[in-house]
């Protein structure tokens, strides 16, 4: 959208350049030529950075929350080949590479519990229960307080029928060990399946059939194959 | 909000591939990136698409911000205002729409104080806006607050181009000044 018309110095024209550039919208002709600007001007990247960031804070009082489920499927996005610089790759195959050892120890479970059908990572059901869980309009959500992972979640939907757990960087349990989701009740703990995360530390578990209510959801680590009731105090409960 | 040093080592940990400190990005930055992303388009489902775009740009260009530069969430924001007005841009080639930027606002009757985060900070950012002269007070909200392309503005306001640029840039030099730094920025 330039407007040439409107410049009769190099002046007007840095400054239509630089309120473009706050307002985003520089064509990529003009988006060299204020490169050009900054090579020949070093004063201007000062202008230009004091633009970005008062019109940054101008658009900060627009600030509203997404979906619930956006998150979701963003992480899942990171998770697909994406192109990126060459530099950044290797760095983080590098970290990646760190991390293997300890993550060989967790593999994914896939259990048919009390009736309740717990589907594992990436099973193409389980994405189809995830995603009917996460886009519904009665979506609920339920944090996990504990030092299990620094981001646990518990998604409920009435209408979908079915609970979601979505954990990051959610931490190994041994072999011959799982960690078993609770519905914690007035007369006891109620079994609602188990599940392990994957080798990145990811949980992304549905249990379908699973209802919550109002009742508080609590995570153990048990035997594998699960108990009858927790044998050990939760490392994570909601509220 | 993260503090600076906070931010600094999420960056870094997100710089290695880490995903939890991405999702602690997520968490800070996406209220601010939909809500800019959301005045733009109106659209919530094509929001939210452009929103994850704008995220994945964020995890897969991380290398490039630069801290001494801007801070994390005007990095963030100024990624998501050029993505919405690029999307706005595609529809509008797409669909050979004579409709300007920022006019289907006949069709979103939410006021501007709508979805509006009542914060100390948005306060400020009003009041100083506020005191600006009409001509460009009625410019940079057009702009910033609603969400409208110069082009839009130029044509409601019924006055050129180059002088809806001309008032985005004094008004900002403006308020620069009368904004106090962001206290609570991220990143530098």
């Amino acid at each position: 959208m330039s407007d040439p018309g409107s410049t009769s110095s190099s002046g007007d024209r840095i400054d239509d350049l630089l309120a473009l550039a706050a307002l985003g919208e520089l064509t990529e002709a003009e988006e060299r030529e204020l490169d050009a600007a900054l090579v020949a001007d070093v004063t201007l990247q000062d202008e230009l950075d004091s633009d970005l960031d008062t019109a940054a804070r101008l658009q900060g009082v627009n600030a509203e929350s997404p979906s619930p489920g956006l998150k979701h499927r963003v992480m899942e996005a990171i998770d697909a080949p994406v192109a990126m610089s060459d530099e950044l790759g290797e760095r983080r195959d590098r970290r990646r590479s760190r991390w293997l050892p300890l993550a060989a120890a967790a593999a994914v479970a896939f259990l048919a519990v009390a009736g309740i059908v717990l589907v594992r990572n990436g099973d193409a059901n389980d994405d189809d229960v995830v995603a009917a869980v996460l886009e519904a309009s009665d979506l609920q959500e339920r944090p996990f307080d504990g030092e299990l992972a620094v981001s646990l979640t518990a998604f409920y939907s009435p209408a979908a029928g079915a609970l979601v757990v979505d954990g990051l960087d959610v931490e190994p349990v041994d072999e011959g060990e799982t960690y078993q989701l609770w519905l914690v009740g007035e007369s006891g703990a109620e079994s609602i399946g188990l599940f392990r995360p994957d080798d990145d530390g990811r949980v992304l578990v549905a249990f379908a059939g699973a209802d919550p209510g109002d009742l508080p959801l609590g995570i153990t680590v048990e035997p594998a194959g699960g108990s009858e009731q927790p044998t050990q105090e939760p490392l994570a409960t909601t509220t | 909000m993260a503090s600076k040093i906070e931010f600094s080592s999420l960056v870094e940990r997100v710089i290695d591939g880490d995903r939890q400190a991405f999702a602690e990005i997520y968490d800070e930055l996406s209220t601010l990136v939909f809500g800019v992303v959301k005045r733009v388009l109106r659209d919530p489902a094509m929001s939210e698409e452009v929103t994850q775009e704008i995220f994945v740009e964020i995890w897969t260009s991380i290398g490039k911000f630069d801290p001494t530069r801007a801070s994390l969430s005007t990095w963030a924001v100024t990624i998501a205002r050029r993505r919405a007005v690029d999307r706005v841009r595609r529809e509008q080639s797409q669909r050979n729409r004579i409709e300007a930027l920022g006019h289907q606002r006949d069709v979103d009757e939410r006021g501007v104080d709508d979805d509006v985060v009542a914060t100390a900070e948005a306060d400020r950012v009003r009041l100083a806006v506020a005191s600006l002269p009409d001509d460009q007070r009625e410019v940079i909200e057009l702009a910033f607050i609603e969400g409208c392309a110069h082009g839009a503005i130029a044509e409601r306001l019924g006055i050129p181009l180059g002088t809806v640029k001309g008032r985005v840039r004094g008004g900002l030099k403006r308020l620069r000044g009368q904004l106090e730094p962001s206290g609570s920025a991220d990143g530098r």
